[in-house]
């Protein structure tokens, strides 16, 4: 029944993805590729897609979640689920941050949803960067950031500006598709870059402290073991450079930290 | 003047270069302390009145404790809004 059955490992969940129509799975196959794993996964962290363009429907848990007309539209739900998913079970300290590495400089830019993450990273990714995470920044005890290569969703806005042909609403990319490679290994956190909208793009040094109080306000599960979350955010920040980035287009962003760090 | 002030047992306190983190898990919020903030922080210990803490700071940063008294008071008062020191 299924046109494609597939593990894949998101922060520290196994999941499955089962899709009937085969075309969408090939797509599925290559957004989810980077994330692909061979654990298996409970039955709560299974999603399966039925129907095809037109008419699909998509089930966690067995559950119907959603239905669309578009495969599109679907995978946007699919994605979004599974990385709430992800993102609600992590053990790891990961915080709202987007992350890319210029050579052995890797860059976390911490920011809320819709703080403009995704933007800066498909900037930098086109700018010679490589793929960590548009997400999360997920910080292991020895302070390097883990990848997280979830596709990237771009707005309208987004994919204008980087000249990817828009879909309506949201449009998903990986890091291939803008020319850039995916980490395949855990890096060690060199820079944190404070967002901040600003005319023009510059960098400006912050106090380290900084990075200690971002990386506790923008995590989402410091309250598990809020001890072993600070005694980490504090160590990290004895360590990383903390900066504020002052931007308002992201292309000028990404290339003055390809400038600066690449 | 005569009150003395501590901090709240759960709060988690880390320097950084110059400046003291506190986190306080149970309200999930962040506060950074400068050099001065930092040190009327850790004359808050319990065992000083804040008449000592104010005579305390006078006498290491070399001035009068008319002058500074002001200043540790809305300090002392901010932190204890915040729920990091109690009295």
């Amino acid at each position: 029944m299924w046109a494609a059955d597939r593990r894949y490992r998101l922060i520290d969940t196994p999941m499955r993805v089962a899709v009937e129509s085969s075309e969408l799975a090939a797509r599925i196959g290559e957004l989810l590729a980077p994330l692909s794993a061979d654990r298996p996964a409970r039955a709560s962290n299974t999603f399966q897609v039925t129907g095809s363009e037109g008419g699909y429907r998509l089930y966690q848990s067995c559950i119907e979640v959603d239905r669309t007309e578009t495969g599109e539209d679907l995978l946007v739900g699919l994605v979004a689920r599974m990385n709430r998913r992800a993102v609600e079970r992590s053990h790891t300290f990961a915080v709202h941050a987007g992350v890319v590495s210029f050579g052995d400089r890797t860059l976390a830019f911490p920011a809320p949803s819709g703080g403009g993450k995704t933007t800066l990273v498909a900037a930098c990714l086109t700018r010679g960067a490589t793929y960590l995470s548009d997400e999360a920044l997920i910080l292991d005890a020895e302070l390097r950031a883990v990848p997280y290569p979830k596709p990237l969703a771009l707005s309208d806005w987004s994919a204008a500006i980087l000249g990817v042909d828009p879909w309506p609403g949201e449009t998903l990319v990986t890091a291939a598709q803008l020319g850039a490679d995916v980490a395949q290994r855990p890096a060690p956190l060199t820079d944190l870059l404070i967002p901040h909208r600003a005319p023009g793009a510059g960098l400006e040094p912050l106090p380290r402290s900084e990075t200690a109080a971002t990386l506790l306000r923008l995590s989402f599960n410091h309250y598990r073991d809020p001890r072993a979350a600070f005694g980490l955010a504090t160590a990290a920040a004895r360590r990383v450079r903390a900066w504020r980035l002052s931007y308002d287009d992201p292309g000028e962003a990404a290339r003055l930290l390809a400038e600066t760090f690449g | 003047m005569d009150s003395r002030y501590r901090p709240r047992p759960h709060i988690l306190e880390e320097e950084v270069d110059d400046d003291l983190v506190l986190y306080d898990p149970s309200r999930e919020s962040v506060t950074v302390l400068n050099t001065t903030a930092a040190d009327i922080w850790r004359l808050c210990d319990g065992s000083l009145t804040l008449d000592e803490v104010v005579e305390r700071l006078a006498a290491a940063y070399g001035t009068s404790a008319e002058q500074i008294r002001g200043d540790v008071a809305r300090t002392v008062g901010r932190l204890v809004e915040e729920g990091l020191l109690e009295e």
